[in-house]
């Protein structure tokens, strides 16, 4: 891990966080202080040339640490990385200062084509081999660790070699890379390729985990399909509870994404989070 | 099979319903990356595009996505910009839609969306015009904001967009525009994307400051129209409304 210039900028992150959405920008921007610890970004929503995203953002920053979270880097890929997204996104994280940069562990598309979906790669040693230096060159750009996240997955390749936890394990250990735990993702992906949810929490590294991820899926009979437009479910929140006493207090956040409710029904949902981190934690331990 | 080439049978499978490579377990997985791709760059068209939609309905408006994403596959980073090439697209095929004045709806509304996030530019203030000598005015040129723009158009589209973007029932029923040839302007002021109808001089002025005429010029313009007595004051006219809607951006 290269410590570049701005690694010393970060900022803390501890705690429940929310993502940030549009419905709410009024809601942290204007309102009074909420009882959130910390927001995530969509980063690609704000690499605009300005307007109102870029006007929320900066009113919120003030009053709230933040994560950067993209969709687009495409770190598994056979196309170049895109040096020049790289470069926008380490000028919006000197201008925000967030606690990482985090994307996911998947490919978007190839030819220069962008399916803007998160396509699981296959896990294989030439998948390793192909990632390990994307990764250096991603982490050389931005000036910090990178921080990827396991994605949910419908299919999976005939040509895998290990099972997913092995691979992101394995990846963890040989790139330096940190990890962004999405407990829902696990989930929806055991049910769909009937793995054992447990075993991929047990075999991630956990002094690499600095976040996770929780939200709501679809259940389409055959498929679970993660579509952050639910709740949180109890069997996810049972594998977040196995997963915080196998991590430790790793902060926490709700991702919503569709059928966005109120904020405060979502303050609500990650007060339940709350509960079910203290339970899981030693006292001393949750936040 | 090289990662090469079972990402590339893997986007031909989810795009155009090519053979996907060796796949495991459940086969539902694939379609539902098919769905999701789709549903997504729609989606992406309907927000860039809303009034589009709204003449069309969901069926014809559909149809279009579909063309649309197979003739231009998204290629940009973020989906946003997505749809960037539509109103050409629509412009080369509109005697296949409903009503020609559809083309120019599709140009307006990129622009819109364009204006939204264009970058941010302090106002010029009119501080700035009240302390502007004598002897400096003649050489006086305005930068417009990044958002702006003129767009000439061939129908009536201006108060059908206004319409539908204001009513609340998405089947609230539209006169069809008229034929005429108009000239709007689109900007940002402070956080919202504005437009206006503008008479032929005014947008001769604004074209004339985009290509960096100074106040002198500008007056030239008006003279030219024949209006010698009053050309300061006409241009100096304009330059205060400019000023009121933040069109104008204030030096670097």
């Amino acid at each position: 891990m290269p410590p570049g210039p701005i690694a010393n900028m970060t900022t803390s992150i501890q705690g429940f966080g929310l993502g940030l959405r549009v419905d709410h920008y009024r809601d942290f921007a204007d309102g009074p202080a909420q009882p959130v610890d910390w927001l995530e970004i969509l980063s690609d929503n704000y690499l605009v040339p300005g307007g109102k995203p870029l006007h929320f953002l900066d009113r919120i920053r003030a009053d709230y640490p933040m994560v950067m979270h993209g969709v687009a880097m495409s770190i598994g890929s056979v196309d170049a990385l895109d040096l020049g997204y790289l470069r926008d996104l380490r000028a919006l994280a000197e201008r925000i200062e967030p606690g990482w940069i985090s994307d996911h562990l998947c490919w978007t598309g190839v030819d220069r084509a962008n399916l803007h979906d998160l396509l699981p790669v296959p896990y294989t040693e030439a998948m390793l081999r192909h990632l390990l230096p994307r990764i250096d060159q991603a982490q050389e750009v931005l000036g910090r660790a990178l921080v990827l996240e396991n994605v949910s997955s419908y299919v999976s390749y005939a040509e895998d070699e290990m099972p997913e936890w092995e691979f992101i394990a394995e990846l963890a250990r040989r790139s330096g890379c940190q990890l962004l735990f999405d407990v829902n993702n696990v989930f929806v992906s055991s049910v769909n390729h009937g793995f054992d949810a447990l075993r991929f929490v047990d075999a991630m590294p956990a002094d690499r985990v600095v976040q996770i991820h929780l939200a709501g899926h679809e259940d389409h009979g055959e498929l679970l399909i993660d579509t952050h437009d639910h709740p949180i479910r109890s069997e996810v929140y049972a594998l977040y509870s196995y997963a915080l006493e196998r991590f430790g207090p790793v902060p926490t956040m709700i991702e919503r994404d569709d059928r966005i409710p109120p904020l405060a029904e979502l303050i609500a949902e990650l007060e339940q989070v709350r509960l079910v981190a203290r339970s899981a934690l030693p006292e001393s331990a949750a936040a | 099979m090289s990662l090469a080439d079972l990402q590339r049978r893997m986007q031909a499978a989810i795009t155009a319903g090519g053979p996907p490579p060796g796949l495991a377990g459940n086969t539902q997985g694939l379609e539902v990356y098919r769905g999701a791709w789709r549903a997504r760059l729609h989606e992406a068209l309907r927000t860039n595009y809303p009034v589009l939609h709204r003449v069309l309905g969901d069926a014809a408006f559909g149809a279009l996505a579909d063309d649309y994403m197979h003739a231009h596959p998204s290629q940009k980073r973020s989906i946003r910009w997505f749809g960037d090439c539509l109103p050409d697209f629509v412009a080369g095929r509109i005697d296949a839609l409903p009503h020609p004045a559809l083309a120019d709806l599709a140009r307006m509304e990129w622009r819109i969306c364009l204006a939204f996030d264009a970058a941010d530019r302090v106002p010029l203030g009119f501080e700035r015009l009240a302390r502007t000598t004598p002897e400096d005015w003649p050489r006086l040129c305005f930068r417009l904001q990044p958002g702006f723009a003129l767009i000439d158009l061939e129908w009536s589209v201006a108060p059908v967009w206004r319409e539908l973007s204001e009513a609340d029932d998405p089947n609230h029923p539209v006169a069809p525009p008229e034929r005429l040839d108009n000239t709007i302007l689109i900007w940002r002021k402070d956080l919202t994307p504005m437009w206006r109808s503008v008479l032929p001089l005014e947008a001769a002025l604004l074209r004339a400051i985009e290509a960096g005429e100074s106040f002198a010029q500008l007056c030239g313009r008006v003279l030219a129209e024949g209006d010698e007595d009053k050309a300061a004051i006409t241009v100096m006219r304009y330059l205060q409304q400019w000023v009121a809607d933040e069109l104008l951006a204030a030096e670097r």
